[in-house]
């Protein structure tokens, strides 16, 4: 795997910065194709924003139809 | 930049921590589960330093240190292998199985363990085994 940095985001607000400010970046959720690809050198990316530890885990309806998945959830 | 070593890599060649098998390599079969926080992932698709903070569980600290895991001791009254190089990873699913209640639908929720030797038939009755000396369907 090619070198890469690595950084673990404290909020959604903060990991969209992040991965906005950086072309070459991506954000790593669940993963588990990514880091596949990774490996592979198929994806290369220069910064990965681990978002795996943010409340990303509700799904809301949206209006006039739509789901929204990675809502933070509820409390 | 640095380099950054999948979770297996991470336990076998930095930790010395061989339970942990290496097929694939590519995250189909399942030979390198363990649980991060008690969540079943597959070691090889799991960057180490995402684990940094969290709890990692592998076959070798499985048991409380007393003697075998009963699902250890069960795969073995049972046979529930052949050349044995899926089973840290089919035991670590199967406990996961049972803590996630998924014991009802053992073939579903234990599909991403593949046994090259198919011992499936006695790898399910392994994990029935706990089940019902664990009190039954959960």
């Amino acid at each position: 795997m090619r070198p890469l940095s690595y950084a673990r985001a404290a909020d959604a607000d903060t990991a969209i910065a992040m991965v906005q400010a950086r072309p070459d970046s991506a954000f790593l959720a669940g993963g588990t194709t990514e880091v596949d690809l990774v490996r592979q050198d198929v994806l290369r990316p220069g910064l990965l924003v681990d978002i795996n530890d943010l409340p990303l885990t509700g799904v809301a309806d949206l209006p006039g139809g739509g789901l929204c998945q990675g809502r933070p959830a509820p409390p | 930049m640095r380099r950054r070593p999948c979770l297996l890599d991470a336990l076998r060649e930095h930790l010395g921590l061989t339970g942990s098998k290496k097929d694939c390599d590519q995250g189909t079969y399942g030979a390198c589960t363990v649980w991060v926080d008690g969540r079943r992932v597959l070691a090889c698709l799991t960057l180490a330093v995402t684990c940094e903070g969290h709890q990692v569980t592998t076959i070798e600290g499985l048991s409380d240190g007393s003697g075998l895991h009963p699902m250890q001791a069960s795969f073995i009254e049972r046979d529930a292998f052949q050349c044995g190089y899926c089973t840290p990873g089919q035991i670590m699913s199967a406990v996961a199985l049972l803590e996630e209640g998924h014991a009802g639908d053992d073939a579903e929720w234990m599909s991403g363990n593949i046994c090259r030797c198919a011992a499936y038939p006695n790898i399910r009755a392994a994990i029935r085994d706990v089940r019902d000396a664990a009190g039954g369907e959960r």
